[in-house]
């Protein structure tokens, strides 16, 4: 079958093999040397999915797309949630079998991988438990609710030597690896600050059913602390990520402020939060997240001396743009002159306002399903039976700072990483 | 319906206004390549540009013209009144 897939996988190679920054990250020197795959039953991956809510579902569309191309099979599903339970044997045909407990499916013992995507608080132990029963594992972002569990699941991953790979799908964006290739290699100068934020304006509930108002907690868990720490595991992980790749190190503190200033409705994670990480060579990251306003949405901008990025939006704008055609300079002036008023009173100085420029594209084409290509890399490695080499990494530090981020803003204090926490 | 005869003069008139427009707007972008120290090449480059510019100087030229010889009418008939 020639899935859409195979044609995005060659246009990543394409660009990864171009590139010898790309190629010295392994996750991306796999990627580029896979060999071709064996469709034989012997080779087949066999797939059980827990947790098959919207991202279950999600992560479940991606695995059928590549299932026979990439010779997987969905062998089960697991929910506690009894739509979502039946939802996923609807996707699945009725061919996988279905499991209300995890320690079931995990008891079949020719699944080889697992894909986890419950409620955060439940990554730990299901994943530790898989790892323990020999089993590869994917897990959805954020890693854990705790740093304690977080530091437990990287233990069991060194101890077991299973996969651990974590659902950071920005790793395998056309457009946030062509920009990292540009960092590295000096195109918009020295890194100094890092900007991020997420914006949204809705109460971030999911409608509970009527009349089970016990259900409550089950489906809105990204809104309490027992099982979220909302904005931040939820969108900021991403995000800190991201910030952690371009610096190619890890923050060294953080210090943070959060609250509930829109959403009074019982809920008890953050509905805003500001922080601000440090590296070592004293760049910032900047971060803040809101849910009563979308005006600015989503990005992370890279600002160098030389340049600056805006990830989302896949531009690059240069410090120095380059210029425009004379004319068009001696028209622009002539109709400035023209039709610009004289000011007779206010501000004595021209506000640095930031320029009207459009920028460049960091890259051409960026069409590409980014949780797919990063599930074809996880097949990959379970059939490879090994780990892909710093890709853990970049989950586990990402939900590090995550957590270390909440615990500046809840105990109003400087956060530096715990030795303990160092891997 | 009624004919519109337009005379050679007319045609070779306007081309004259439009070379002219064209050669102002010529010199425009030489000045600016000198001023804003830009590349030689938008000499051709900019060329359809340019042309978008000598269509409004003709515009203005017209605009121009049509006002001369409005204001030049108004004064023959003044003219001729107080001569009767």
């Amino acid at each position: 079958m020639n899935s859409p897939y195979k044609s995005r996988r060659a246009f990543i190679k394409k660009t990864i093999i171009g590139s010898t920054v790309l190629m010295s990250y392994p996750w991306l020197e796999a990627l580029a040397n896979e060999s071709a795959i064996s469709m034989s039953a012997a080779n087949k991956v066999r797939v059980g999915i827990i947790g098959t809510g919207s991202r279950g579902q999600g992560l479940l569309y991606n695995l059928l797309a590549i299932e026979t191309s990439h010779n997987i099979e969905i062998a089960a599903i697991c929910d506690n949630y009894e739509p979502n339970y039946q939802k996923a044997i609807e996707l699945t045909h009725g061919k996988a079998k279905a499991f209300y407990d995890y320690r079931e499916l995990l008891d079949i013992k020719d699944i080889d991988a697992i894909v986890i995507a419950t409620p955060l608080h439940q990554h730990a132990h299901i994943a530790i438990d898989a790892m323990n029963a020999d089993k590869q594992v994917f897990c959805e972002k954020s890693m854990a609710r705790t740093l304690a569990d977080t530091k437990r699941m990287a233990n069991t991953h060194y101890e077991t030597g299973k996969i651990l790979q974590i659902g950071h799908q920005r790793l395998f964006d056309k457009k946030y690896l062509d920009a990292i290739d540009y960092v590295r290699s000096g195109k918009i100068g020295n890194v100094t600050q890092i900007r991020a934020y997420w914006h949204r304006n809705n109460d971030w509930r999911r409608p509970v059913p009527e009349g089970k108002p016990e259900l409550e907690r089950k489906i809105n868990w990204r809104l309490y602390k027992e099982y979220s720490c909302g904005l931040m595991t939820e969108l900021a992980s991403h995000q800190i990520q991201v910030a952690n790749w371009v610096k190619d190190a890890q923050a060294v503190s953080v210090i943070g402020v959060g609250g509930i200033n829109y959403w009074k409705d019982g809920r008890e994670v953050y509905d805003n939060v500001a922080l601000i990480y440090s590296y070592a060579d004293g760049t910032q990251f900047i971060y803040d997240s809101m849910t009563s306003n979308r005006f600015y949405g989503l990005e992370e901008q890279i600002l160098g001396d030389k340049g600056t990025f805006e990830l989302e939006q896949n531009k690059m704008y240069s410090e120095n743009p380059p210029q425009p055609a004379g004319i068009l300079q001696l028209v622009n002036n002539i109709e400035k002159n023209i039709f610009e008023k004289i000011p007779i009173g206010g501000a004595t100085w021209i506000p640095e306002t930031a320029l009207e420029y459009k920028g460049e594209y960091i890259t051409g084409d960026f069409d590409v399903n980014e949780t797919g290509i990063s599930l074809e890399v996880f097949v990959d490695s379970v059939r490879r039976g090994k780990p892909t080499p710093g890709l853990f990494e970049q989950g586990y530090h990402a939900s590090v700072w995550t957590l270390l981020g909440q615990q500046a803003m809840e105990t109003q204090q400087k956060i530096y990483l715990p030795e303990e926490l160092k891997i | 319906m009624k004919d519109i005869i337009i005379r050679g003069a007319t045609i070779r008139r306007e081309l004259f206004f439009f070379l002219l427009s064209f050669i102002i707007a010529f010199g425009m972008n030489l000045y600016a390549i000198i001023t804003f120290k830009t590349l030689w090449a938008e000499l051709l480059t900019q060329l359809p540009f340019l042309i978008l510019v000598t269509l409004v100087i003709y515009l203005i030229i017209l605009l121009a013209r049509i006002v001369f010889l409005g204001i030049n009418k108004l004064l023959r008939i003044k003219k001729n009144k107080s001569s009767v």
